[in-house]
């Protein structure tokens, strides 16, 4: 037994240094006031500016899409449930590249679903609204799965004993079973807030790759790294990282370690 | 029964076959992703022939040269503009760097739109939607710049761009998709797509086409293969095979 927890406690070991060695190495690439520099670099300040306001209203959007659809999952069983829930988990298998070509190929300007669209006076091709339905579009499964599952370990009792009380179905909903769900809810947000502030390859191909207008923090990242100018690069990617450890860590702490973990994702 | 021992065992396989995946007889080539078509299969041939196994990264050039200063790694470079090997040559980097053909920019018009874009003048006209390079990710992208720069028209085309790509081929999907009316691209992506994108050439006065360019890094362990796989790619069949894709050739005088 004490061997399998020597070889463990290396493997634990071997991987926290490998992605501690990485972020160091990046952060000790450049010095501090070089650091101060980039991260003053109108670039730098429009990338966070534009990656906080689009992955809010991505989550947003996702929330309000995720959400609903997680309690149906959760709540009714419906002939191709199956069928629907794995088409649901395809965008997170998905490489985002091919996820930005779909949706260019659907809303292309002369695509039947684009034309109309653009007819109508919306236009999401190349457009800080086109980084936002990226990002919905790879953070809503996410959030749908964390939904479902924080939905199903509400017993669906507690909202018949309220209907019973005189709730509605909608306020019982409102105030009973999302308040209870609430904690596997805010952890489902932060995960689908993550994944939207880090989203790249469908952004790259939906909303293009144009500095100042459609350059979100990763964006930055490829563009700085591919025009050689590695600090605004690391920069920004230095930002990306600080935000996501935060999320990280609040996603732990609404979790409440081990056992609420373990209770949200068993019925997944 | 699973004993540790053998779970060690299991993870250090694992672990070494990954580690040497990249040895044995083999040259590291830095290309420029423009350049595929034509780089991919001579370097299919030298392998055929020589036995030596290629490994190959293909990207925009401002990407490959980070890379390649960071790694210190790599032992042949193929630019898609001389001024990326100028760059590598001032520090010493690269040696033995040949001109192999011209990279030149055209107008791709998506040709549904063709028949209202037919010179280069009609980019300016309002309303018109047009993608170009972003001008510090990709050697077509400076290119590009610099085009409307010498045209005159520079204020009124750029009014009219919807889109920036980071790679040729990005701005090229664009036009072909029909999302934009046309953008500068390479002529190569532009005869690759002929089906869907017309060509408008751009007027010589504008600018000066880019050279590809090949040389032999100063971190090559292999010197001796390096120069022979530069010498393949110079020869008179390895410059085919760029012609072949719609490059054209330095020994005809600039179009």
């Amino acid at each position: 037994m004490s061997g399998l927890l020597l070889l463990a406690g290396g493997c634990l070991i071997a991987i926290t240094v490998t992605v501690l060695g990485a972020l160091l190495a990046l952060a000790s690439h450049l010095p501090l006031d070089a650091l101060w520099l980039a991260l003053q670099q109108q670039e730098t300040v429009f990338a966070l500016r534009l990656s906080l306001y689009t992955s809010l209203l991505a989550l947003a959007l996702a929330l309000l899409f995720g959400t609903l659809a997680g309690y149906l999952l959760a709540r009714r069983s419906f002939p191709g449930q199956a069928l629907i829930e794995t088409l649901l988990d395809l965008p997170m298998v998905t490489p985002p590249l091919v996820a930005g070509m779909g949706l260019l190929f659907l809303l292309g300007r002369d695509a039947p679903v684009g034309s109309a669209m653009a007819a109508a006076g919306w236009h999401l091709l190349f457009s800080p609204a086109g980084v936002i339905l990226a990002q919905t579009y790879v953070a809503t499964p996410l959030i749908v799965r964390s939904a479902r599952a924080a939905f199903q370990a509400v017993d669906p009792d507690y909202a018949a004993v309220a209907g019973t009380l005189g709730l509605t179905p909608l306020w019982a909903f409102l105030l009973v079973e999302i308040p209870m769900a609430g904690r596997g809810l805010l952890s489902a947000a932060v995960l689908g807030w993550a994944r939207a502030l880090g989203e790249f390859g469908a952004t790259l191909m939906v909303a293009g790759a144009t500095r100042l207008h459609t350059e979100t923090l990763p964006m930055a990242v490829f563009l700085n790294i591919a025009s050689g100018e590695t600090e605004v690069a690391i920069a920004c990617a230095l930002i990306l990282l600080s935000m996501a450890f935060a999320l990280l860590l609040v996603i732990r702490l609404l979790a409440g370690g081990k056992s609420a973990g373990q209770g949200q994702f068993q019925h997944a | 029964m699973l004993k540790p021992a053998f779970l060690g065992a299991l993870l250090w396989v694992v672990l070494a076959s990954a580690l040497t995946v990249a040895q044995a007889d083999s040259l590291f080539i830095y290309s420029g992703a423009g350049l595929r078509q034509a780089v991919q299969p001579l370097i299919d041939r030298f392998e055929r022939e020589t036995g030596v196994q290629v490994f190959v990264e293909y990207g925009g050039m401002g990407q490959m040269t980070t890379r390649f200063e960071t790694t210190q790694r790599g032992d042949v470079y193929i630019s898609g503009a001389r001024f990326y090997t100028d760059q590598l040559a001032k520090k010493g980097l690269i040696s033995d760097v040949h001109p192999l053909v011209y990279h030149t920019a055209v107008i791709g018009v998506n040709r549904a739109r063709a028949a209202t874009l037919t010179r280069f003048e009609d980019l300016a006209s309002p309303g018109r939607r047009l993608a170009l390079g972003d001008p510090k990710a990709m050697a077509l992208g400076r290119t590009a710049e610099s085009i409307l720069d010498a045209s005159g028209l520079g204020d009124a085309i750029r009014a009219n761009v919807v889109a920036r790509g980071a790679t040729d081929q990005q701005v090229t999907l664009y036009v072909v998709n029909g999302d934009v009316d046309a953008g500068i691209i390479s002529r190569t992506a532009a005869v690759q797509h002929a089906d869907r994108i017309a060509i408008v050439d751009i007027p010589t006065a504008y600018y000066q086409p880019e050279e590809v360019t090949i040389g032999v890094l100063s971190t090559t362990q292999a010197p001796e293969r390096a120069r022979q796989f530069v010498a393949w790619v110079t020869s008179k069949e390895g410059i085919a095979a760029f012609t072949q894709v719609g490059f054209l050739p330095i020994a005809a005088p600039a179009p």
